[in-house]
């Protein structure tokens, strides 16, 4: 295995794939691919290949779950076993139920669930290839989904992520980066008011770095936002003639 | 002050006026009024209001819908709506009450032979109508309480034929101005159709394979204008030379086939 040494990821103002350090991989989002589902989205953001499914607001059970006051949002998070360069042991693991728990609480501060008393929206994010910044991949793509199922919501969520690698503050970590680098600063954001739905942090960073990482992130999602709105509003309807 | 135009397009959280009457779909925080939904924006004097393109059903007072008996008890029959509430078809409903309603005679008196106001005799049962697991049947929603569980009467049963499942949101589209649309399609196609505020739609006749198409048709253009020339186009063009229906096993046709065709089967289609 490579060490942190061996490779050379920030050199004269570009990074490993030769992006400046506050520039995206390309992304293409698509909504309305599973014909099955409510709702649904498929992200490509870089390397990384992620669909989205929401099913609902349907029936929850068992009943003693039902809230009568607000709905139940449920995400599930899943990495394919192939996803990934060894293969991944399937089902639910350490990181997966992570990863689900905070995309539910992001997506929980957006639907506005007091509308559909004792039902559940159950929204699935599907990894099919990964390369860094999954969960944030995940998030853009669940709240595209929901957008998509027609469930109310006071606002989108759009994540992005930040993060310093080799002494440099960078924007929307690859996977070389995330794995040599020495911190990385994921965020979700409303892009209306700018609240901050999910914010973690691995590694360390200097309170100028967080800041300077944290304003670049937010900036970042915004940037998603606008194309989660370009995907939202390209047109679905292809009239025959 | 509206920051959108009428028939524009919108997603959640985006800014819709200021200062302004709201109606569906939408939400307001202070002066200004966001939109909830992906959808489209109507501009309606000084109200805004969103029409979804997608959604699922909400049980309201008055609706008809189509449903497919799910559950039996000793009480009644619960119903599928294709919607997250839990939606009820009493027996009383249907058959009137057993233990004296407002409609029912003192049965003491009658069971004494004193005074027999008809000539029912109450020690046989009545003749009931009932439902079965998986039966089709149309109905009026009669109430609906806080948590949106329905409870439904003047239920008909719908047999044979074929149930589809159609976008909720997309059946105001489905049945047209005045009922024009479905009506047209009833008329070109020679087509039994019931259409449920749910989105279940319930087909039968001879082509109702054509009907489907059309319905599809609607559901993929709902937003579009002119659709009732387009359906009508497509429909004339279809009827006189209609396609061979797909029998599932070769190309053969069978001469002594029953003008049914393909959907006599009680089947549901979703």
């Amino acid at each position: 295995m490579k060490k942190n040494n061996d490779i050379v990821l920030f050199k004269d103002g570009k990074r490993y794939d030769g992006r400046k350090a506050d520039e995206l991989r390309p992304i293409v989002m698509k909504t309305g691919v599973l014909k099955r589902a409510s709702g649904s989205a498929y992200v490509e953001w870089g390397k990384n290949k992620v669909i989205a499914g929401v099913y609902g607001p349907r029936q929850l059970h068992p009943k003693f779950m039902q809230n009568p006051t607000k709905a139940v949002v449920r995400c599930v998070y899943n990495m394919a076993p192939f996803s990934v360069d060894d293969r991944k042991k399937p089902g639910p693991d350490r990181r997966s139920v992570e990863i689900s728990k905070i995309c539910t609480e992001a997506l929980e501060n957006v639907v506005l669930t007091e509308k559909f008393p004792n039902a559940v929206v159950d929204v699935f994010i599907e990894i099919l290839q990964a390369d860094a910044g999954t969960r944030c991949v995940g998030l853009t793509a669940a709240s595209l989904a929901l957008a998509d199922a027609g469930i109310p919501m006071r606002d989108m969520v759009a994540a992005c992520a930040a993060g310093k690698v080799q002494g440099e503050v960078v924007l929307d970590l690859m996977k070389e980066e995330d794995n040599f680098g020495e911190s990385d600063l994921p965020l979700a954001v409303t892009p209306r008011k700018k609240e901050i739905v999910l914010l973690q942090m691995d590694g360390k960073l200097s309170r100028e770095e967080f800041t300077k990482a944290f304003n670049l992130a937010v900036d970042g999602a915004m940037q998603v936002s606008e194309m989660q709105k370009k995907a939202l509003l390209e047109s679905p309807v292809e009239v025959e003639k | 002050m509206f920051h959108v135009k009428d028939r524009e397009l919108v997603v959640p959280g985006q800014l819709l006026g200021m200062d302004v009457r709201y109606e569906s779909n939408c939400y307001a925080e202070g002066p200004n009024v966001y939109s909830s939904v992906k959808g489209m924006a109507r501009v309606d004097g000084e109200s805004i209001s969103v029409l979804p393109s997608k959604g699922g059903y909400m049980p309201k007072p008055d609706d008809t819908v189509v449903g497919i008996v799910v559950e039996e008890n000793i009480a009644g029959w619960v119903v599928d709506l294709d919607t997250a509430y839990r939606c009820f078809l009493r027996k009383d409903e249907v058959n009137g009450s057993k233990f004296g309603g407002r409609d029912s005679r003192p049965r003491g008196r009658m069971a004494w032979g004193r005074g027999r106001r008809d000539d029912r005799n109450v020690f046989e049962p009545r003749q009931e109508v009932k439902f079965s697991i998986g039966d089709v049947l149309s109905a009026k929603i009669l109430s609906v309480d806080e948590v949106y569980d329905a409870n439904l009467a003047r239920p008909w049963k719908l047999t044979e034929g074929l149930v589809i499942s159609v976008n909720p949101k997309c059946i105001p589209r489905l049945i047209g101005k005045k009922q024009s649309m479905v009506n047209m399609i009833k008329e070109k196609t020679e087509c039994k159709i019931v259409i449920g505020q749910n989105g279940f739609v319930w087909i039968k006749g001879d082509d109702t394979t054509l009907v489907v198409e059309a319905v599809r048709k609607i559901e993929r253009e709902a937003q579009t204008q002119g659709l009732t020339d387009r359906i009508s186009a497509m429909l004339s063009e279809r009827v006189k030379s209609p396609p061979r229906p797909h029998r599932g096993l070769g190309d053969v046709p069978f001469e002594d086939e029953s003008p049914l065709g393909t959907c006599t089967h009680k089947g549901v289609h979703l």
